[in-house]
């Protein structure tokens, strides 16, 4: 009972320090000289890269597996989303292994708050509006366009979605992240996971054969960040070699995933090997 | 009183993959199972009492950080226990974050592109200090250091010995029971050093917090430390006074002479060895036990026509080399004051 | 006085280039990784791509093979030559870290050059790993003619000394702007895109084509496969060659005035 209380009161503290920390970081932010505008376009150029491509793609091919433009650019929109939903909250996460090698990490052991908390609050998420304005963007655009009847508990499901999305790659991001305490560099491992999520979860994933979609959604559960919950609302639940409910209950996989990567993350800090002597 | 910080048979091993220089031996290392073990800290023990200032030298690589990381909960130990105000630091990180302050002298924690002040309101905020013990503290600490000249200057812009302030003031402003040092005066000037100097033994005698020292400043330890821990190799080599290091392990004291008028070159004594002379100063040196002081410098003044005479206190900077060398773990704890 | 002939210049920068050669190789795992990286991408790729052509044999001229293999050989060159960060020299302008650089006997530009080959030379692990998959998985195949196989090495030698003059050019941009970490991403991607890297050029709209023609991209990643595909023959084949020569030529009297100016900012200006 007592740990119940204790757990509780560590939340409600962790929520009072983020407030702290991230009011502490957008003022930092504004005192940058880089300007806003080509930071926020910078975080366009990744993944906008990848919406050109489809772009050009659907242009010359009409069908992809099946899929028709709206279909995929509602895929791809979601995707886009879900990374915005990712990318704002958690994504310093990424710049982990420096925070260890400049020593921040052994001052974030010494405050206070959370170590995960502190991570993500490092630096003001300047890049990452720039994803949320491409994703949400996109969104607005490509889903009323989208061969979904659009009922008020689609909205909702698609919000859950979202969420449920980002939680997915935050997960494993997180999980990643844990390894670091240990080994010297994992960067490229984090980029690696990122590059593959942001090339290929925005296809229809069945068109990888049946092993492949398998291990795309509960080897690597990239299948949960859009392409799941979008059959869902596409009405193309039938398509999948996986039981349809699965397919309801998708956002809830994020769940599973961030549960997983933040408890793993927060038992490896116990091995942390704090750099120098 | 229990003492304040008690530490028992504390160990901390490091282990690395054990893969064979060669090729592609990075690579190996993500697969192989074999490790090797190194033991940064072997066992040690030892506490300190509330209120105490102490001093923690070591050789580079010694296991002095390790031991600090594992005192501030940074470490997990791999066994022994660590006990700090009555909380295990590292299973205790949020409570133990409150009960002390530290200080790095290479990394600040200070918010790099904001203004000085900026950095105390967050902390002010973070730690939930009430606003009015927030205002005092904070104007006592700006007059016994002098920040306001600097105290709305970005961190970034700040000089070293501005920032040491700044970090100083960041560990205290929330009153911890326990302060950790570490090389807080590496770097600055002599003016910058007595000022920080002035405030920790302020800090400890004025507000009783327990301060523990680490550093490779023999100043710093003369001045402020009555007692200090000496880690090397990972054991404790000496733990106890100062002065009774010194005497237990100075075997000569110097005395230096100057004369006017008179060719120092050409002092001797059956007492004491020349160890340098030129015409105007000579240095000779005796062993205090076989030698009374008194004896020699009699010996001196009643031969030759010495106008300036200064016995010299030990030499901690050389008592410490000598440790280091010699290597033995001293058995010797200070008696009670 | 040592004499500074051709063969001293090459012996000085060779220290460069070890060096551009030995980062690559510090941390092994980041090469392990990306190796894994590109090979998931080549064989995700080629499923990709087939599934594209599912019930059609041409698409805009173009048949499935031939797009299959284009896609896995775009994606191991921009893997080889696209690196993260092309070049400390931004970073040593932003730190003022560069007036030292400047002082050394060798030109600034021909200690970066030479540094960029040794990591590209130490990326090519990577680019053989990709290529691997590639053929493992039936999708790519080798020219058809020994001729296209040797162009399409020329041109890729031509293509490659473009894109790093390029890189080299675009990092130079630090000297006169902050904003190079937008400029820098900003490029990256753009020539990803013109340079046929990401997706053949058959693709792009037509709108698009004349445009493209002018640019230098196209001479990089776009022209060397079009070799290999053996889409360029006699005198086509050797205007390519000539255009990418060209392109080289032009980028590399640009870099050199850009370093005249940059130097005067510095040295004259204080910049």
């Amino acid at each position: 009972m007592a740990e119940t209380v204790t757990a509780l009161s560590a939340v409600r503290e962790d929520l009072r320090a983020s407030r702290i920390l991230l009011r502490a970081a957008w003022r930092a932010a504004l005192t940058y000289r880089v300007s806003f505008l080509s930071t926020i376009i910078g975080g366009v150029a990744l993944q906008g890269t990848q919406l050109l491509f489809i772009g050009v793609l659907l242009s010359k091919f009409s069908v992809i597996h099946g899929w028709r433009l709206n279909d995929i650019a509602f895929l791809f929109a979601m995707r886009l989303a879900s990374h915005a939903v990712y990318v704002v909250p958690f994504g310093a996460l990424f710049s982990i292994d420096q925070a260890i090698q400049q020593g921040d990490v052994d001052r974030y052991l010494l405050r206070p708050a959370g170590l995960y908390l502190q991570l993500i609050t490092r630096y003001a998420p300047l890049m990452a509006l720039g994803d949320a304005l491409l994703g949400f963007g996109a969104l607005a655009i490509f889903a009323p366009r989208a061969p979904v009847d659009w009922t008020p508990a689609k909205v909702v499901f698609l919000a859950v979605a979202l969420i449920g999305g980002g939680l997915v790659e935050s997960g494993m991001q997180t999980f990643l992240a844990g390894l670091s305490f240990r080994t010297t560099s994992t960067t490229s491992l984090r980029i690696l996971v990122d590059d593959t999520i942001t090339r290929f979860s925005g296809y229809p994933l069945t068109m990888f054969n049946r092993w492949g979609f398998l291990s795309l959604t509960f080897v690597f559960p990239m299948a949960f960040i859009a392409y799941l919950p979008a059959t869902v609302l596409l009405g193309r639940t039938d398509q999948l070699p996986i039981p349809a409910w699965l397919a309801y209950v998708s956002p809830l996989g994020g769940l599973v995933v961030f549960t997983v990567g933040l408890t793993f993350f927060n038992r490896m800090i116990r091995g942390y090997n704090s750099p120098g002597s | 009183m229990p003492p304040i910080i008690e530490v028992s048979d504390l160990t901390k091993e490091f282990s690395r993959p054990d893969v064979s220089p060669g090729r592609f031996a990075g690579t190996r290392s993500l697969f192989t199972r074999a490790r090797k073990t190194t033991t940064a800290v072997d066992g040690i023990s030892f506490q300190i009492d509330a209120g105490e200032l102490i001093g923690f030298l070591g050789p580079n690589g010694a296991g002095k950080s390790t031991t600090i990381k594992m005192l501030t909960g940074i470490l997990v130990p791999t066994s022994g226990t660590v006990t700090v105000a009555g909380q295990v630091p590292w299973r205790d990180r949020r409570s133990n974050a409150r009960t002390i302050g530290a200080v790095f002298g290479q990394r600040t924690q200070l918010w790099y592109d904001l203004p000085l002040r900026d950095s105390f309101e967050i902390i002010r905020d973070l730690y939930s200090m009430d606003p009015v013990t927030y205002r005092t503290r904070l104007g006592q600490f700006t007059e016994l250091l002098d920040l306001d000249e600097f105290i709305d200057t970005p961190v970034r812009s700040l000089s070293l010995g501005q920032r040491m302030r700044g970090d100083l003031v960041a560990a205290m402003l929330y009153a911890p029971p326990i302060l950790y040092l570490d090389e807080p005066t590496v770097g600055l000037d002599v003016v910058a050093k007595g000022k920080i100097r002035e405030f920790v033994a302020e800090v400890n005698a004025g507000r009783g917090t327990t301060v523990i020292l680490t550093t490779h400043d023999m100043d710093d330890v003369e001045r402020l430390c009555r007692r200090v821990v000496i880690i090397d190799h990972g054991k404790i080599l000496y733990e106890g006074d100062v002065e009774l290091l010194k005497a237990q392990y100075v075997t000569s004291r110097d005395i230096v002479v100057h004369c006017t008028d008179f060719d120092a070159t050409t002092i001797s004594s059956p007492f004491a060895q020349v160890v340098s002379a030129d015409t105007v100063k000579a240095t000779l040196r005796f062993d205090p036990d076989t030698t009374a002081v008194p004896k020699v410098v009699h010996d001196l003044t009643s031969r030759y026509p010495i106008t300036d005479l200064s016995v010299l206190e030990p030499d901690l900077e050389d008592v410490i080399r000598r440790l280091y060398t010699e290597r033995t773990p001293a058995a010797a704890r200070s008696t009670d004051a | 006085m040592p004499v500074d002939t051709l063969s001293t210049r090459l012996i000085g920068l060779r220290g460069f280039y070890r060096a551009g050669y030995r980062s690559v190789l510090a941390y092994r795992s980041d090469l392990l990784f990306g190796i894994a990286g590109l090979v998931i991408q080549a064989a995700l790729t080629v499923i990709v791509w087939r599934v594209l052509y599912d019930g059609q044999d041409e698409v805009a001229g173009v048949g499935s093979a031939t797009a299959v293999a284009y896609a896995v050989l775009g994606a191991c060159i921009q893997a080889v030559v696209m690196p993260w960060q092309f070049s400390s020299l931004p970073q040593r302008v932003i730190r003022g870290q560069i007036g030292v650089d400047m002082m050394r006997p060798r030109s600034l530009i021909s200690q970066n050059l030479a540094q960029s080959l040794g990591t590209i030379v130490g990326r090519l692990p990577i680019g053989a790993g990709g290529l691997v998959a590639g053929l493992a998985l039936g999708g790519v195949q080798a020219p058809h003619t020994l001729l296209d196989l040797v162009a399409s090495v020329v041109s890729m030698a031509l293509g490659i000394a473009n894109i790093m003059t390029i890189n080299l050019l675009v990092s130079m941009t630090a000297f006169w702007t902050l904003e190079i970490g937008g400029v820098l991403i900003l490029y990256r991607f753009a020539s990803s895109f013109l340079s046929g890297a990401l997706i053949p050029l058959w693709f792009m709209p037509a709108w698009l084509q004349p445009i493209l023609d002018w640019l230098p991209f196209q001479a990089q990643i776009y022209a060397p496969l079009s070799i290999w595909f053996g889409t360029r023959h006699g005198a086509e084949l050797l205007g390519t060659l000539a255009v990418q020569l060209g392109w080289v030529v032009v980028l590399f009297l640009l870099l050199q005035a850009a370093w005249r100016r940059a130097v005067h900012k510095v040295v004259v200006l204080g910049g």
